[in-house]
């Protein structure tokens, strides 16, 4: 676990820490792994460690998402993903992997993959983008939310 | 002559609609022998869920049918239970939910003609595809889709499933800011809408002239939205509690959302409907501007429904900001609403067409019978000789890539919420 303290000395301005940590999900199929990350950074301080971070639950944004992302140096996005690793795992995702998540069909809305894409090729995401797959299942380990804690500082504690 | 070919085309899951569905085509000697568009969503059984609860509760869970037209269902039912005692909300909350619901339809509206249709007629697999070439475009629609949110969520709290209506009015008034802020906005984006209208016009489009029923409501004054009588044009003009008299819901086996007639015949709802039934109560600057595109409405072409679209988001856009103007946050944002038994009837415009509701209630107000009409039901047999015609007049000698690709094409022109409905596309040709 990293804890870093006054990661971004004040004197670095607010342009270059404002960051928003968007937990995306819906109350259904366990998708609620977003949301629940979002109150777990919230109970460990992450905010108070990063000052100028914001915290955020979108609740299957579409591409609404590229509007919650607007006016951020920094985004980080945290959603379920099914993967062949144990429940509770958490992996830093490149867009490029997440084309295989691509799902155009049954829905209205756009997904995150391909609002991600839109956003890429209409020169809309905020200059720092992150996303972190939670791999989800019935129960997720204890200390899951520690180590996604961790990664969110080592993130945060990166940009400048 | 040459042997009938025995082709099978297969679309898992169509693309840019809401919800699942398959078309199944067999072509014999030339001619569809068989033509069904399949609905295999499970049924939601809202209907049934919605029993024993009290309306505020109801206009909840009506909520949740639907994430892009949740306002219409929300505002249907707070009418059914307001007229069923005779409420009258006052100047105030009507025009406020007029407001809400231009907000729905601007970013519906928005989201259909950018993101799910136009790839359709401009050469594109899909939205992303489209952005290369046509980057402003994308850009403009997310700027309405966008809008149309921020206008809803001013008044509901949020825009997916909004909470701030009630029966008697609203939860809560927005304030004087924000809603100069929001202003500012609806002002910004005309100029947007007004090019919509221009692009959609002038957008390739078959030319694939049909005969149909439109149905709608038609409003004493205004372009229909939530209120008026139900009218059509074989020249029915009814009070909206005898819709039903006329219209017929009924089970078809390859479907789980119920097909509609009316009077013995399908008919069609939604924008072009409701611009082929009240194109005279367009605003002046709004009709002028349609007149400069040089397409007449009433239309026969079932593609006019996207500049239909167009055309409503400019209405959407200059109601709004009519209805917002001058703001005064009321004394109070509801009028009380006493439970009563008996049964309540309404209908609304929702971006897809006409939305019918109707409820019985008990002498504590709580429902005892709930029935639901969306427009996407009432669309499907229609979208059914919709097909069949465009795909003869298409040609059925095309190649199976062709004719799969104007059924879907045809299917999204009709914008389907199939989970509103169940209530996509498997493409199966046997020729």
């Amino acid at each position: 676990m990293h804890l870093v303290r006054d990661a971004f000395p004040q004197a670095e301005g607010e342009a270059l820490t404002a960051a928003i940590v968007l937990g995306i999900g819906s109350p259904f199929a366990r998708d609620d792994v977003g949301w629940q990350a979002i109150d777990l950074l919230e109970a460990s301080g992450l905010c108070a460690r990063h000052p100028g971070c914001t915290l955020a639950k979108l609740d299957r944004p579409g591409v609404s998402l590229l509007d919650a992302m607007r006016g951020y140096a920094q985004a980080i996005l945290v959603d379920a993903m099914l993967t062949d690793d144990p429940p509770g795992t958490v992996r830093q995702l490149a867009l490029d992997d997440l084309a295989c998540l691509h799902s155009t069909s049954s829905t209205h809305e756009l997904g995150v993959a391909e609002t991600l894409a839109l956003g890429e090729r209409l020169d809309l995401l905020p200059p720092r983008l992150d996303v972190l797959g939670i791999r989800t299942g019935d129960s997720l380990p204890r200390g899951w939310g520690i180590r996604l804690a961790g990664e969110l500082d080592e993130i945060l504690s990166t940009t400048s | 002559m040459s042997t009938p070919r025995d082709i099978s085309i297969r679309v898992p899951v169509l693309a840019r609609v809401e919800g699942e569905g398959a078309l199944e085509l067999d072509v014999s000697d030339g001619a569809i022998s068989t033509l069904r568009l399949n609905i295999y969503e499970p049924p939601r059984l809202f209907e049934k869920l919605m029993l024993g609860y009290a309306p505020d509760q109801v206009i909840d869970m009506v909520a949740r049918i639907c994430g892009i037209c949740p306002v219409a269902y929300q505002v249907t039912a707070v009418h059914a239970f307001e007229h069923l005692g005779g409420l009258d909300v006052g100047p105030w909350a009507r025009a406020m939910r007029r407001a809400m619901y231009c907000g729905e339809w601007l970013q519906s509206h928005a989201l259909h003609i950018h993101l799910l249709a136009a790839p359709d007629f401009l050469g594109f697999d899909n939205a992303i595809a489209m952005a290369e070439r046509y980057p402003d475009e994308v850009r403009r629609g997310l700027r309405l889709q966008g809008l149309g949110n921020a206008l809803i969520g001013l008044f509901g709290g949020r825009s997916v499933h909004p909470v701030g209506l009630r029966v008697g009015g609203f939860y809560r008034a927005p304030d004087r800011a924000a809603v100069d802020a929001l202003n500012r906005q609806l002002d910004a984006a005309v100029a947007d809408a007004k090019e919509l209208v221009r692009w959609c016009a002038a957008l390739p489009m078959p030319d694939d002239q049909q005969t149909f029923t439109s149905v709608s409501l038609r409003d004493a004054d205004d372009y229909p939205l939530q209120a008026g009588r139900i009218v059509s044009s074989t020249g029915l003009d009814l009070e909206v509690g005898e819709f039903d008299r006329h219209m017929r819901e009924f089970q078809v086996p390859h479907s789980t959302a119920l097909h509609a007639e009316l009077d013995g015949a399908p008919y069609l709802v939604g924008p072009l409907a409701r611009l082929n039934l009240n194109h005279d109560r367009l605003p002046a600057d709004v009709a002028s501007l349609l007149r400069e595109t040089g397409i007449e409405f009433p239309s026969r072409n079932m593609f006019h429904s996207m500049l239909a679209r167009a055309v409503e988001i400019c209405v959407a856009i200059r109601e709004a900001r009519r209805l917002l103007d001058d703001y005064r946050e009321p004394d109070r944002p509801a009028v009380p609403w006493p439970p009563m038994a008996g049964v309540a009837v309404a209908a609304t415009e929702a971006p897809r067409g006409l939305l019918w509701q109707r409820y019985e209630t008990d002498a504590d107000g709580h429902v005892t019978d709930a029935r639901i009409v969306p427009p996407t039901s009432q669309n499907q047999a229609r979208c059914e000789a919709d097909l069949r015609a465009s795909l003869n007049a298409f040609g059925l000698d095309r190649d199976d890539d062709e004719l799969r690709l104007r059924a879907e094409t045809v299917i999204r022109n009709y914008d389907p919420c199939i989970s509103c409905a169940t209530h996509f596309l498997r493409l199966k040709v046997r020729r």
